[in-house]
C-alpha cells in the first residue's frame, strides 16, 4: 500500500504552526489602515465640517465662552465611527488624522472618546478699507487681479465671479450670502472662519484669501 | 479537588457565545477569521459554543434591532453566571450610522452590563483576540480567581 501523505503529515507535526501568534508576536496593520483617531487641536479652526459630514454622528463639541474667545472642546467618539475617513478628507487643516493603531478596548466610559480642547481667539475688529467692489459695477479695463483681504478671509473678484452660489453652499459656516439674480455676495465676518473651502469650490478662481 | 481543577481548567478555556443582532455581517466575518487557522483563537482557549447555556463569553454583533432585542436578552439570561459580555464594532455600542432609527435600540448597555467594547467597524482580528483576552481577565476576577 502507498501512503503518499505520510511524510507530508510527520513533517508537519514537528514543524512550526501556520497561525498568526498574534499576542506573542506584535503585528503591524496594513500602512492605510484607518484606526484610532488623532485629532489636532492647535490646528482646527472650529468650521464644524468634521461633524456635518460624519455619518455616525460621533463627533461632537462644546463651546465655552471666555476672555479670549471660545474655548472649544471637540470629541470624537470611537464608539460610534464607521472610521470612514471623511472627517479627515473634509478638514481643510488637516486636524484629524486616522492611525494605524487598532488597539481600541472600552472597559468603562470614557475609554473609546478622543477630544482635544483649543482656543478660538475673539475675531478681530478689521481695520476700516475700502470693502470689495459688490456687484459688476467695477471698471473691467481697470481691475487687475483682486487683492487678498489680508486677515485670512476670503474677497471675491467680481469680474470673474458667475454667482454660481457654490460657495455658499459649501461654506461650513455659513458665512456667505450669494444672489444669483440680484448678482450680490455677502460675506458675514464673523461666521467666517477663514477655512477656504470657498476658494476651494469656486469653478471659476474668483476668491482669494 | 475535582472541582478546583474543574474551575481551573475552564478559566483556561472560556467558551464563546456569539449572538448576531442585526448585524450588517461584516463583524461576524472577522469573528469567524478569528477562528480560523490564520488567526486561531483556539489556541489560546477560547472554543465557540453552539449553546448559550454552555457558554463564558458572550459576542454581541450587531446594532440590536427592535426585531432581536427580546430575542438577545432571552438568550444572555440563559449564559450562567459569572458571564462576560462582549460588544463587538460600534453598532452595539453606540448604534453606529443606525443611531436614533426607529428600529434600532442601541445601546446595548441600556439593557444589561457590558464588559468589554471592541471598538472598529469592523474591528481587526487582532483587536478581537485583545477584547477576548481582556474578557476572560475580567471573567476570571468575577470568579475569585486570580
Amino acid at each position: 500500500m502507498d501512503f503518499p501523505f505520510v511524510r507530508e503529515a510527520v513533517s508537519k507535526l514537528f514543524s512550526k504552526p501556520s497561525c498568526n501568534m498574534y499576542p506573542f508576536v506584535p503585528s503591524e496593520a496594513a500602512p492605510h489602515y484607518r484606526g484610532r483617531i488623532v485629532f489636532h487641536p492647535e490646528t482646527c479652526i472650529n468650521c464644524n465640517m468634521c461633524e456635518r459630514v460624519c455619518a455616525g454622528g460621533a463627533i461632537t463639541h462644546t463651546e465655552e465662552k471666555v476672555e479670549e474667545g471660545l474655548r472649544v472642546t471637540r470629541s470624537f467618539d470611537l464608539g460610534s465611527c464607521t472610521f470612514c475617513n471623511t472627517c479627515a478628507d473634509f478638514c481643510t487643516r488637516h486636524s484629524i488624522e486616522l492611525t494605524t493603531d487598532y488597539h481600541m478596548l472600552g472597559v468603562e466610559e470614557g475609554d473609546l472618546i478622543v477630544s482635544g480642547t483649543f482656543l478660538k481667539a475673539a475675531p478681530k475688529k478689521p481695520a476700516p478699507k475700502p470693502a470689495p467692489a459688490e456687484g459688476g459695477a467695477a471698471p473691467a479695463a481697470a481691475a487687475p487681479a483682486i487683492q487678498p483681504r489680508g486677515d485670512g478671509k476670503p474677497a471675491q473678484d467680481p469680474n470673474k465671479c458667475v454667482y454660481c452660489t457654490l460657495c455658499a453652499k459649501k461654506c461650513p459656516s455659513e458665512a456667505l450670502t450669494v444672489d444669483r439674480k440680484e448678482k450680490t455676495w455677502v460675506l458675514d465676518e464673523d461666521k467666517c472662519v477663514g477655512c477656504g473651502t470657498c476658494r476651494d469650490v469656486c469653478p471659476k478662481d474668483a476668491i482669494v484669501l | 479537588m475535582f472541582k478546583k481543577l474543574i474551575a481551573e481548567s475552564a478559566a483556561k478555556s472560556p467558551w464563546l457565545f456569539h449572538i448576531n443582532a442585526g448585524s450588517c455581517n461584516g463583524c461576524d466575518i472577522e469573528l469567524v477569521a478569528v477562528l480560523t487557522p490564520r488567526y486561531d483563537v483556539e489556541r489560546l482557549g477560547f472554543k465557540l459554543s453552539g449553546s448559550p447555556r454552555q457558554a463564558d463569553i458572550v459576542v454581541v454583533t450587531g446594532p440590536v434591532t427592535k426585531q432581536s432585542l427580546n430575542r438577545v436578552l432571552r438568550t444572555i439570561d440563559q449564559v450562567p453566571e459569572p458571564r462576560c459580555i462582549v460588544t463587538m464594532g460600534s453598532c452595539p455600542q453606540s448604534g453606529n450610522v443606525f443611531k436614533d432609527s426607529y428600529s434600532v435600540c442601541a445601546p446595548l448597555s441600556k439593557y444589561v452590563h457590558v464588559d468589554v467594547d471592541i471598538a472598529g467597524c469592523a474591528p481587526k482580528p487582532e483587536a478581537i483576540i485583545d477584547g477576548l483576552a481582556l474578557a476572560t481577565q475580567i471573567l476570571k476576577e468575577k470568579r475569585g480567581q486570580k
